[in-house]
């Protein structure tokens, strides 16, 4: 992308984003009950979460350059995501539920990028649970590292490993490249998976327990381990 | 008279919903579209809290909280930040927010109207 539409691209989030804010704030004044406002409330806070990622993940080339790396713990990640998918969940009839096997040594990751991935994790499955579902959003050892990621044990039909690369593969060419299990252009998958890469990761499908889902495998530092 | 708000807000849609909001909740509330504009409303009559947007025309709202910090008779005046930029973006550090009278940050896209009365809540009751 050249210069110029790189700073309109930024130019024009900042302008969506402003409205995006006024028109949830405006929905607020409207009062707390009925389902129209909280489908105001939602999906306005959807939008403002996918320009923000969407906004990181175009700072960095999606994918091509590499995020601040910090010491990152999984857990804080995995509570912080759980906080802001629960009004999604809460609105759609869905529990949510923390859950980390054990205790991990801190990871190099990017906290705030890492975050929103899950939380595009959650909001993909999200889309297509039913009121009752419930999600996992978990932390576990596997062989090749630490997997952070929301899981669910109901069935998602086209939840593969297959569905998902083709899936990134043709975002903007097919209108709904996720089409097995979202209605939606499924660009927060792509995004997701764009801010793991700036973070030498990607977004995989993993399981957790007994449920499958979204994840991604980080290696745990070993100089960390030691402090 | 209720608590004296002075808002210091240039989009002036959000500083109506924030306006009628505030005064919903029993709060007077003076609204000024820029730096300078907050600082003649706060020499006319001296608010009993501050909400700031940082992103304001000419003067922005850091050089707003300085020119605040250099009054002694505004030191007292809690200033709640309500804000389109992240706190990860903010120049002030944590560390440094009570030397100018921060007693919280709101990013407005990540917050709703009751964050914000309650943020204020606890620095000023109607």
């Amino acid at each position: 992308m050249d210069s110029v539409t790189s700073r309109l691209l930024e130019g024009m989030l900042e302008d969506i984003r402003m409205s995006l804010t006024t028109i949830a704030h405006a929905g607020q004044m409207l009062g707390e009950n009925g389902h129209a406002t909280h489908v105001l409330a939602t999906e306005t806070a959807q939008s403002l979460q996918l320009l923000d990622s969407f906004s990181m993940a175009a700072q960095h080339k999606f994918g091509q350059q590499q995020l601040e790396l910090e010491p990152v713990a999984l857990g804080a990640v995995a509570q912080g995501a759980i906080q802001e998918l629960w009004p999604f969940a809460e609105a759609s009839g869905v529990s949510l539920e923390l859950s980390i096997d054990g205790s991990f040594s801190p990871v190099m990751a990017h906290a705030a990028g890492l975050q929103l991935a899950v939380q595009h994790m959650g909001k993909a499955l999200l889309e297509q649970a039913h009121e009752g579902d419930h999600l996992v959003v978990g932390v576990h050892r596997t062989p090749g590292g630490i997997a952070t990621g929301v899981f669910t044990e109901q069935e998602v039909i086209g939840l593969s490993a297959r569905s998902l690369r083709r899936g990134i593969a043709v975002i903007g060419q097919a209108k709904t490249p996720f089409a097995s299990f979202t209605a939606r252009a499924g660009s927060g998958l792509f995004v997701a998976d764009s801010l793991l890469k700036s973070m030498h990761t990607k977004l995989r499908i993993g399981h957790h327990q007994r449920g499958w889902g979204f994840a991604t495998t980080m290696q745990a530092s070993s100089q960390l381990a030691l402090l | 008279m209720g608590k004296l708000v002075l808002l210091v807000e240039s989009d002036r849609k959000q500083a109506g919903i924030y306006k009628d909001f505030l005064i919903a909740k029993g709060y007077d509330v003076k609204v000024a579209y820029s730096a300078d504009a907050a600082i003649e409303a706060a020499d006319s009559r001296a608010p009993d809290a501050v909400i700031l947007e940082i992103q304001l025309p000419e003067h922005n709202g850091i050089e707003f909280l300085y020119e605040l910090r250099s009054y002694s008779d505004w030191h007292a005046i809690p200033v709640i930040v309500y804000s389109m930029i992240p706190p990860e973006r903010f120049k002030i550090p944590p560390d440094d927010w009570a030397d100018y009278g921060v007693r919280d940050y709101l990013c407005k896209p990540r917050s709703t109207l009751q964050d914000l009365d309650q943020a204020l809540l606890r620095v000023c009751r109607p």
